[in-house]
């Protein structure tokens, strides 16, 4: 471990020198506006960097491609937080508490949150990758399609918790984002629920449906305004990096939901295919379990819910290169294009990289923290400048997150259908607004529809048809009994709170 | 009332009792068509109901439920969904009886109708240019904002759209039937 800590300072000290700082910083500012703007992620983000990366050394190349996937996670919750247009998946849990939050006039603060988490959720991940990395990824292979199956259940179950105040609409909504998950081929690759539209025989993309069930469903509710007198809380005080930061009692407030999420998202993020967005909903769901009834509800602007969701996401990027560098095995479809990148170089993954590549191996360990820290400066710079968009009156906003909306969404595939499929979401959200339906469970549980479903059948073909695999395997047992725990003590308390109050 | 008007078969009314008989008759117009609208609460619910059946119907006749070999055929999972949410959309239909009546804008769909519009323009004179008018439109015809104003918000959408989107990430923009006939 200690040894682990010194080649780690080794990996720093080779890391230091103009041309990997620049890449560095040039990674930093680039993944922070991929990140914030809708349609691309860190997926669309690193593979377009690959050309440049190519062109540098493998050290510098690395630290930029780790630069850009951490950057975009700050920039997605940029986005999420001030046009309640989520960057990428994991951002969708941060626009929740952090949107309500800028609506009330914090926009600041929900920033600073956000990049304080991010970068608290990153250095963690990267200390107990660090310290513990081949460890963990063995760990991790323990989990077959019978363990994810159970935490795709607790993830999805964590949804239930967003459900608002009438939990037949959110299990409607939730249902309704599995349906049209299922849109499309299936894990065997049948095609299932096309209707005879070729177009549809891909699925539909997750981010044209998040960028039209929140960004253009915005758009809608912002026409619908025009020519009323708006009343917002954002005063320009508001506006100004002296008037974002947040007060002590903030900061108390986002470090324990920081720090849980940190250590829980890391090990989720190792896990193979779970990636930064199952870890924002657990630690989310986890951080609704510790919130304290005395603070505002989950949901409507409380700033642990932007804490721990931030902290998870920033974790699990750094938990998913456990076992790609420790075992040559992708966590993640970045960390996938990683490895090619690697593989490009002459480097292979696994546990001889380390005892071959130390050099290597360590620098690209030492280049995430870096980058971390770099992308934590940015981040800090631009926000006095990026929390001016909230001044912007509502007649240039809608035609201007149109249009961001119609380019981010062709963006996903290069295509006119993803601009349809935003389109048709933005219209879905709209309707599901005015009926009162919440449109966050839509979303979650479509993220989570194949995963979950690939891994029951997965489970189902190993245990020949016979549920009760999810029973005899350990690790899914405690899953499943956590989730028990967390559905039926709420329940009990209920009754018990309303049994001692008989004559209320 | 003069003699003449006293004498009348017809009672005359005056101006102020015709205003209240006005008033009265258009809200009662108004509540009329509130009631025939009413139907619009149960709109979604019977939409979900009908899209759960849809799919049951779908996976039940083109794949079946369970295999025991294959884990659950194409339509597993898709069918419990489906199931969950008929119950669940049953219940909420029941339930929207009660509820108000959802106010929707006629401009919204408007909006949404031009959306489809300008997807159409796209063929004709690419993606970028097609919403760069409809930015200069909204800002100066609909909304009647100054030309300067004009000129920074198209100024700002085209270098988003033309210099970074287009010159740094690569994304190739359909440019529309005109210029690939022109330059091509």
């Amino acid at each position: 471990m200690i040894e682990n800590l010194g080649s780690l300072f080794n990996g720093l000290a080779s890391l230091m020198t103009l041309q990997n700082i620049a890449v560095c910083i040039l990674g930093s500012v680039l993944g922070f506006v991929v990140g914030a703007l809708p349609g691309l992620g860190c997926i669309a983000g690193v593979s377009l960097m690959l050309p440049l990366a190519f062109s540098l050394n493998p050290v510098a190349g690395i630290a930029m491609l780790g630069s850009i996937y951490y950057a975009t996670m700050y920039g997605g919750a940029f986005s999420a937080i001030l046009l309640n247009i989520p960057g990428d998946a994991p951002a969708v849990m941060t626009s929740l508490d952090g949107y309500p939050m800028a609506r009330k006039g914090r926009p600041g603060q929900a920033l600073f949150a956000a990049i304080i988490s991010s970068c608290i959720g990153g250095i963690i991940g990267m200390l107990i990758l660090t310290m513990f990395g081949p460890i963990l990824a063995e760990w991790g292979l323990k989990f077959g399609p019978t363990e994810m199956a159970a935490l795709m259940l607790l993830a999805l179950s964590s949804i239930g918790w967003l459900m608002g105040d009438d939990p037949v609409k959110g299990i409607i909504s939730a249902m309704f984002g599995l349906l049209i998950g299922y849109i499309g081929l299936d894990i065997y690759g049948t095609p299932r629920y096309t209707f005879g539209v070729m177009h549809l025989l891909g699925g539909l993309p997750f981010a044209a449906v998040g960028i039209g069930l929140f960004g253009f469903s915005q758009v809608l509710g912002m026409i619908e305004q025009r020519g009323q007198e708006i009343k917002t809380e954002v005063d320009a005080s508001h506006l100004t990096i002296k008037g974002s930061l947040p007060s002590k009692e903030e900061v108390k407030r986002i470090l324990p939901p920081a720090l849980r999420s940190s250590f829980l998202g890391t090990m989720i993020g190792i896990l193979p295919g779970a990636g930064a967005t199952c870890s924002a909903f657990l630690c989310y769901a986890m951080q609704k379990f510790f919130h304290k009834k005395n603070r505002e509800p989950m949901g409507s602007g409380a700033i642990e819910g932007v804490a721990a969701s931030e902290a998870a996401n920033n974790s699990a990027c750094a938990g998913a290169f456990a076992p790609l560098l420790a075992l040559g095995i992708p966590g993640s479809a970045v960390t996938a294009i990683l490895l090619s990148a690697l593989q490009v170089w002459g480097l292979k993954p696994g546990p001889l990289l380390f005892t071959n590549s130390p050099d290597f191996a360590w620098s690209t360990i030492a280049s995430l923290f870096l980058s971390n820290l770099l992308t934590l400066v940015v981040a800090i710079i631009a926000i006095p400048f990026i929390i001016k968009i909230l001044k912007v009156p509502v007649k240039f906003m809608i035609p201007c997150v149109t249009f961001i909306c119609m380019i981010g969404a062709y963006s996903i595939n290069n295509s006119m259908y993803g601009v349809w499929v935003m389109l048709i979401s933005g219209l879905v959200g709209y309707i599901l607004n005015k009926y009162k339906f919440p449109t966050s469970p839509v979303l979650l549980a479509f993220v989570l529809s194949t995963l979950f479903e690939e891994n029951v059948r997965k489970a189902l073909i190993t245990s020949q048809g016979k549920i009760g695999i999810f029973f005899s395997r350990p690790i899914s047992l405690v899953i499943l009994l956590i989730l028990a725990v967390l559905l039926v003590v709420p329940l009990i308390k209920s009754i018990v709170r309303k049994a001692k109050a008989p004559g209320k | 009332m003069n003699d003449s008007e006293e004498n009348s078969v017809f009672p005359v009314e005056s101006a102020e009792q015709e205003k209240q008989n006005d008033a009265n008759a258009e809200k009662s117009a108004g509540e009329t068509t509130a009631k025939k609208l009413l139907w619009i609460r149960q709109l979604l619910p019977a939409a979900f109901i009908l899209m759960s059946i849809v799919w049951i119907y779908q996976g039940l006749t083109k794949f079946g439920f369970f295999d025991r070999l294959k884990g659950g055929t194409p339509a597993f999972m898709p069918i419990l969904c489906a199931s969950v949410m008929l119950v669940a959309s049953v219940i909420a239909l029941i339930r929207s009886f009660k509820e108000e009546k959802p106010v929707f804008h006629i401009l919204c769909f408007i909006f949404l109708l031009l959306g489809g519009a300008l997807i159409y323009l796209t063929k004709l004179i690419g993606l970028l240019p097609s919403l760069l008018i409809f930015v200069f439109i909204w800002v100066k015809v609909i909304e009647k904002s100054s030309w300067r104003s004009t000129l920074i918000v198209v100024g700002l959408m085209a270098l988003i759209g033309y210099g970074l989107f287009q010159g740094i990430l690569n994304v190739p923009f359909p440019n529309g039937l005109i210029y690939d006939t022109l330059f091509y």
